[in-house]
């Protein structure tokens, strides 16, 4: 027969075993509990330098929240950003976005107004960009109110050879088309081509070659981005200025490489890398990785050349809050934190070179590590002004961007006289343009 | 006045070594480029005129492939996914390719056309309503979701080409085995089905490749817990520039199961693939 002290003594020794353990369970699972009610902001996210310091370094220096993300390639990136946004999914709290296409989520309702946010929370802390340069906030601007923030700030950017300039003797970097070509025509030869053509891609080609060009041909006011002015109208060919940029493209072809007029970002990056080029207009954001190969330290970078005016397109990547997020405050909060600048200088210390930080652009040490800021800093020895990416401010401005390059292809590889090739592109895009 | 003669035979056959060695250097130059530039770095890889074999090995690139691109988690992703579509699609599609071959039913062209005819869309028209189709299930970003859809698109495939496979094979075996007690189902796994190896094989072959190498569903319909092979190796290629040494050790390791398993199954593409090609 059992003992019944003997089984009460046994429920509470089992009793308090059972209190110990969960007394001892309880210490980890405090901390385990309080890392679980961090908020998690999910980031829709390119597959950059920064793009990758923002999902590691960045996100382990933010406290708040635990911040996540998504890489993606630069195509599979804005087809995901549209669909994802134009069917209200919860994934991403927040999106990184090209500027060339950040007034679609705007203007469709995909995204949300930083002030909106705080306006629903007057609690939210105030975000100041007084640490952002001035030409990267732009585009996050919109109706007056504040949409998000800039995460990197580009530049067409003049890359040539400083030593194969040596050898050939030409002591004044050019700094308008008319010395561009004489030195490209100077430059070449069977072994290295005077430079490199971006003909090849899209982006590559109408903001970057052509746009390039386009810049420099007429006075470009305020609030223009020299394809369309502020009500819209198409101002890229209205004296001439679309044809002649053409043009100027079509007098450096024949000192591009042997058998290829013209290639994509990447494969003029490379071609520059390996030697085989001596003169590139690309994007800030392209260099990434020319100097890794065996013509290291040989490079100079400054401002694209011009025409007549001392303009140049500014562009970047920016962040924004998604409209269908359910953590809007919490990714308002995170940006405010990026704000203050450090989430910046992890970007720069994680290799990123088209810096958004004034204070790092400014100062000498930063430029010597990263040549390629030079080129920032001769905006201001040349009195370049900075213009919006042409054409921003569309609601599809990807589809203009492509009707644009097929005509300026057109008129580069001689299928359509540039002139005509303008016209038509004029023609092509009254029907298509959407604001 | 002989010499010639017996000559000839001799010149012919080491004509065509020459150009079978040819043919081979020409396909495997392209793989031999891809699996040295995964061991090079940067500076190597970039070196002009390239560098063949005078460089030093190294795998940093697939270590980045794992440390920065979680490739470990994108290929366990993609070995699951592909390996429920290429059931999915082999089982159903094989049994379906079975009854339009064997049985006599009404309209079955127009059923076999419909089934072709999923193959018919570009798979872009599918992304918006499939992306929808799943956050309505709350099978975003799932196993089910790829290997449904995977499953999906090859099972057409499966049953145009199974179905003629299955034609090919005399009805009087089946029909020998059913007199002999055999039921349908026993007729199909014990006697048709062995016949059919060939021709399973190769077929199955193509469908995981269709799978393990699809890159827009895969990218569209996932985010961070099924994310392919595919996906992944795509990041390698930067907004504007191309990390070629990472990309080429994705390369690799993206080849590396479907090299194995067309080897594995060799013994039966070649019949496989030949088979029904001359109908006796």
């Amino acid at each position: 027969m059992k003992n019944p002290q003997m089984i009460s003594r046994s429920r509470r020794s089992v009793l308090k075993s059972m209190a110990a353990a969960s007394a001892l369970m309880a210490v980890p699972g405090a901390r385990f509990a309080a890392a679980q009610s961090l908020p998690t902001l999910n980031i829709l996210n390119s597959n950059t330098a920064w793009a990758e310091a923002l999902t590691s370094s960045v996100a382990e220096a933010y406290e708040g929240a635990k911040v996540t993300g998504e890489s993606n390639p630069y195509e599979a990136h804005f087809e995901k950003l549209l669909i994802e946004l134009s069917q209200g999914s919860s994934t991403f709290d927040l999106v990184t976005i090209d500027n060339l296409w950040i007034r679609q989520p705007m203007e469709n309702g995909w995204a949300v107004a930083l002030d909106d946010i705080k306006a629903e929370n007057p609690d939210l802390p105030e975000i100041s960009v007084a640490n952002l340069a001035p030409a990267s906030l732009t585009y996050s601007e919109f109706q007056g109110k504040r949409w998000g923030l800039p995460l990197i700030m580009t530049t067409p950017v003049f890359v040539y050879r400083k030593d194969l300039f040596e050898q050939a003797g030409i002591t004044k970097v050019p700094t308008n088309w008319d010395e561009y070509r004489d030195a490209a025509e100077k430059l070449h030869s069977d072994e290295v081509a005077g430079n490199v053509l971006l003909l090849g891609g899209q982006d590559a080609h109408m903001s970057g070659d052509w746009g390039s060009r386009l810049m420099g041909m007429t006075k470009i006011e305020p609030h223009n981005d020299g394809v369309m002015d502020e009500e819209g109208n198409l101002i890229f060919n209205s004296e001439g200025q679309g044809a002649r940029a053409i043009e100027r493209l079509r007098e450096v072809l024949p000192f591009t490489p042997r058998g290829v007029d013209g290639l994509d970002y990447a494969e003029g990056s490379s071609l520059m890398q390996q030697g085989k080029a001596a003169m590139m207009i690309t994007w800030s954001d392209v260099i990434v990785g020319i100097e890794d190969g065996p013509m290291k330290g040989r490079f100079g970078y400054t401002v694209a050349p011009t025409e007549a005016f001392e303009q140049q397109m500014v562009g970047g990547w920016s962040i924004m809050v998604n409209a269908a997020s359910e953590n809007k405050a919490d990714a308002y909060r995170f940006l405010a934190w990026m704000a203050e600048g450090r989430a910046y200088e992890l970007f720069r210390e994680g290799g990123e070179s088209s810096l958004a930080l004034q204070r790092d652009i400014e100062n000498p040490e930063i430029v010597e590590q990263i040549p390629m800021l030079q080129a920032f800093r001769d905006f201001e020895l040349r009195g370049t002004t900075p213009i919006s990416i042409p054409p921003y401010r569309l609601r599809n401005a990807v589809e203009v961007q492509r009707v644009l390059y097929e005509e300026i292809l057109a008129g580069v590889n001689g299928r359509k006289e540039p002139q005509e090739a303008m016209v038509d592109a004029e023609k092509r895009l009254k029907r298509l343009v959407r604001r | 006045m002989s010499k010639p003669k017996t000559l000839r035979p001799v010149l012919q056959g080491l004509g065509a070594y020459a150009l079978a060695i040819l043919a081979t250097l020409f396909f495997a130059f392209p793989v031999f480029w891809m699996a040295s530039s995964s061991l090079k770095s940067e500076l190597d890889i970039s070196q002009y005129p390239p560098v063949f074999t005078s460089f030093e090995p190294s795998l940093v690139n697939y270590a980045e492939l794992f440390t920065q691109l979680d490739a470990l988690d994108a290929f366990i992703n993609s070995a699951v996914i592909v390996a429920m579509a290429t059931s999915l699609a082999m089982i159903c599609g094989t049994m379906a390719a079975y009854a339009l071959a064997r049985f006599d039913m009404k309209g079955k062209e127009v059923m076999a056309f419909e089934v072709l005819s999923i193959r018919m869309l570009p798979p872009i028209v599918s992304v918006i309503p499939m992306f929808i189709i799943a956050r309505t299930l709350g099978i975003f970003d799932t196993y089910w979701l790829l290997a449904a859809a995977y499953g999906l698109a090859g099972l057409p495939f499966v049953v145009w080409v199974m179905r003629v496979f299955i034609q090919d094979i005399p009805q009087s075996i089946e029909e020998a085995a059913m007199i002999d007690g055999c039921s349908r189902f026993e007729t199909f796994w014990r006697v048709t089905l062995p016949l059919l190896l060939p021709g399973l094989a190769a077929t199955m072959v193509i469908v995981f490749m269709f799978s393990w190498n699809e890159f827009l569903l895969a990218s569209m319909l996932t985010s961070q817990e099924a994310k392919t092979l595919p996906v992944i190796a795509a990041n390698a290629i930067k907004p504007k520039s191309i990390a070629w040494g990472l990309a080429s050790a994705a390369g690799v390791m993206m080849s590396l199961p479907v090299v194995v398993l067309v080897l594995l199954m060799q013994r039966y593409l070649v019949r496989g693939l030949t088979l029904g090609a001359v109908k006796g």
